[in-house]
């Protein structure tokens, strides 16, 4: 029979195995993102609440949120540079958006939102509907805006944080291209030299992300009447015209009179010269 | 305006009284510190607001200076579109405060007014020895000449005028505001405002008056390289150095083919610092400068909802089905424009007593009949305002208040439907086209006001003091 003091060390190591065992099966929960946007006009927020599980919080992490914006809708650069500079957004955006041109003329593109995960955070995105062209057959276009992913670089000593079942693509890295920002599927050439800061730029993931809409990303945008082209032309050329002409008429008698009355000055100043 | 006699014209008599008895120079020195206080206001407000103070241009313009200093071209930054020189002008941003550039144009804004005073000062002085002269001749005595000014009672004396002119611009909430958040439309303003300053001076200044010509055209050249618009004003500015009335489009003809050697320095003026200016940016950024800082305003199409009467026309014709208007359609758009000008340039701009007004006026329609018209532009005509106050004596206080009011409320109704798009995202296209009718309509009618109760001569002389 076994001693007293072995079934002691049989216990305790029973215990520390269990703990291993229990370790090891915790699940991270996906990151949860509540997404809010406001209800009208043509320059809204959208307001991300970004949740993630506490094993990513406090390590070297960090999240990228990649909002694709369909070509209806653009972002004043300005407007981010100054929200960035009163440290209020870290993102990716391209250097130049036209927000003069149409819907039908403007090209979509994504915005990234950094950061390092907390237990919770709050983002905004201050983003702008363009114009749609006019139409004949409708009075209000409806701009969908998709939902985000959610990308996660750790540390390559923390790597084994992002768990298979969080990656959305367990096959796939990614590098962050900020200039075209944006994310590129991480290709490894033969013979191309592997760098410490190529490892670390080329290492996200892309993981699941649980998307809870506290309110629609959809927009109602008013679409002129393409046949009222007509009316409005003649209307414009008529009213121009109108007006012209009236002030035209209405100021002729005073300026012949301030013109004699001048032009007899003139000649009685050339008299005196 | 001496007509009618408000409720509180007591409190406005006081007012003005206390106005007129501080000297031009507490005046200057009043609005300096004011200006100073809304650019640290600015640097205050955005340093923790996220809606800045300071306007978007000026960080454009900043950004083009930084690139000069970096050896590169300013047409680097997108959306440059300005002359080469508002990036150097700007250059001490970077290198000594970022506020450099706010406190140049606030400046500026202090010349103009210094000009403003001068020129209406010189101008009421001069017209007035006119009138008297007039006066004179008809008592057979035109050589006397009186340059006392006793005759003159104490509204109409050229420098409480002056400094009241003077007081509008420096007093004026949008004009400072628009220097202040770093917008360089004061700076264009104040060479249009010296091209009329010296065209004027030259009339009095019988031995000089060729070269303070080629220097207004030196000007008028520069200005026409900063801004597009001033060119519009060329016409009125050759008008107002002739010597004979163009009453015929013979005389007309006569003007434009056989000018005098006035008008040969004024074009030569011109067209020297028009193509030194131009030539020299060419040479240095090529046509990229050529593109963006004037052919752009040409093909840009922004059919983003603007007080413009054209807006609705715009908006709609940016349809991708939309066919292009012929020729013939897109003259008979623009030529009223044109016509308004050209009676304006033959009504006003033919003697030199009237050219500020006519000047004024060009701007007005300028601005009104334009594609795109938003807020900034109406510092076009603003600037100009203060030279002409004087001219609208025929007009009663309650008729000048009723212009300004029938102005704003027109602003106003139009910015309903414009909210109503902008942050509700109702369907009012057509009610801001209605709008910015009714707008074009108010700014038609106010024009033809001023243009009916304008006056040149409006004194009152002490027949006594007089003879």
């Amino acid at each position: 029979m076994f001693s007293k003091e072995t079934s002691k060390c049989a216990l305790i190591i029973l215990i520390l195995a269990l703990r291993k065992d229990l370790g090891r099966s915790y699940v991270v929960e996906p990151p949860i993102v509540q997404i809010e946007m406001d209800k009208a006009g043509m320059h809204r927020t959208l307001i991300y609440r970004l949740r993630f599980d506490y094993p990513l919080v406090g390590k070297d992490c960090e999240y990228v949120l990649l909002q694709p914006l369909p070509a209806s809708v653009y972002i004043s650069t300005d407007e981010l540079d100054d929200l960035q500079r009163l440290k209020r957004l870290s993102a990716v955006y391209p250097k130049f958006v036209n927000i003069e041109v149409a819907t039908e003329r403007a090209q979509p593109f994504d915005v990234l939102l950094r950061g390092t995960p907390k237990i919770t955070e709050t983002l905004a995105l201050p983003v702008h509907f363009r114009y749609h062209a006019p139409s004949d057959k409708r009075s209000a276009a409806t701009v969908a805006i998709p939902l985000p992913e959610l990308y996660l670089n750790c540390p390559l000593a923390d790597s084994e944080l992002i768990e298979s079942g969080l990656v959305a693509r367990i096959d796939k890295l990614y590098c962050l291209n900020a200039p075209e920002s944006r994310f590129d599927e991480n290709i490894v050439k033969d013979g191309e030299p592997t760098t410490m800061a190529n490892l670390e730029r080329c290492n996200w993931r892309r993981v699941h992300v649980d998307c809870q809409l506290k309110t629609p990303l959809r927009a109602e945008i008013p679409v002129g009447n393409a046949n009222a082209y007509g009316p409005v032309l003649y209307g414009t050329i008529l009213l121009g015209w109108t007006l012209a002409l009236w002030t035209i008429i209405r100021s002729m008698a005073n300026t012949r009179r301030i013109n004699q009355r001048l032009n007899e000055q003139r000649l009685l100043q050339q008299k005196v010269k | 305006m001496t007509q009618a006699k408000p409720a509180n014209a007591t409190g406005l008599q006081r007012l003005s009284r206390r106005i007129l008895q501080t000297s031009f120079r507490t005046h200057i020195l009043i609005s300096a510190v004011l200006r100073i206080a809304l650019i640290c206001y600015g640097q205050i407000h955005d340093s923790r607001s996220a809606v800045p103070y300071t306007d978007i241009d000026y960080k454009v313009v900043t950004d083009g200076a930084r690139q000069v200093l970096a050896g590169e071209t300013p047409f680097a930054r997108h959306t440059y579109r300005y002359s080469p020189i508002m990036a150097y002008l700007q250059t001490l941003n970077i290198l000594l405060h970022p506020a450099w550039g706010k406190l140049l144009y606030a400046t500026f804004d202090l010349i103009i007014a210094t000009l403003i005073y001068r020129l209406v000062h010189m101008e009421i002085k001069s017209q007035y020895q006119k009138t008297v002269q007039h006066l004179l001749s008809k008592f057979n005595r035109p050589q006397e000449s009186d340059q006392s000014l006793d005759a003159l009672d104490e509204r109409s004396h050229p420098e409480n005028l002056a400094r009241a002119s003077a007081c509008f611009w420096l007093y004026n909430p949008l004009t400072a505001v628009i220097s202040t958040r770093g917008s360089g439309d004061c700076f264009s303003s104040f060479f249009v405002i010296l091209t009329i300053y010296l065209l004027l001076k030259a009339e009095h200044k019988g031995s000089h008056s060729h070269w303070l010509i080629f220097g207004a055209g030196l000007a008028h050249g520069l200005v026409i390289h900063l801004r597009l618009y001033p060119l519009l004003f060329s016409l009125a500015y050759y008008l107002s150095l002739s010597t004979r009335l163009t009453q015929t489009p013979w005389d007309f003809l006569g003007q434009v083919l056989r000018p005098n050697r006035q008008q040969l320095c004024l074009v030569i003026g011109t067209l020297v610092s028009l193509v030194a200016f131009t030539w020299t940016f060419y040479r240095m950024y090529g046509w990229e400068y050529i593109y963006e800082a004037y052919l752009y305003h040409f093909v840009r199409k922004d059919p983003r909802h603007n007080f413009s009467l054209q807006f609705l026309l715009q908006y709609l014709g940016s349809a991708t089905s939309a066919v292009e208007p012929s020729l013939f359609l897109k003259l008979l758009v623009m030529a009223p424009q044109f016509l308004l000008i050209l009676h304006l340039s033959l009504s006003f701009g033919q003697f030199r007593q009237t050219l500020p007004f006519c000047i004024f006026a060009v701007a007005f329609v300028v601005v009104t009949y334009n594609s795109v018209v938003t807020s900034q532009y109406f510092i076009w005509y603003l600037a100009i305002l203060p030279l002409c106050l004087n001219n609208f004596k025929l007009l009663s206080w309650r008729r000048c208040f009723g212009l300004l009011i029938l102005w704003l409320l027109a602003q106003g109704l139009w910015l309903l439907p414009a909210y109503l798009l902008e942050f509700r995202t109702w369907n009012t296209f057509y009610w801001i086209g209605l709008q910015g009718g009714v707008f074009f309509a108010a700014n038609g009618y106010i024009l033809e006001q001023l243009l009916s109760h304008y006056g040149f001569t409006q004194f009152k002389i002490s027949y006594r003091k007089l003879l």
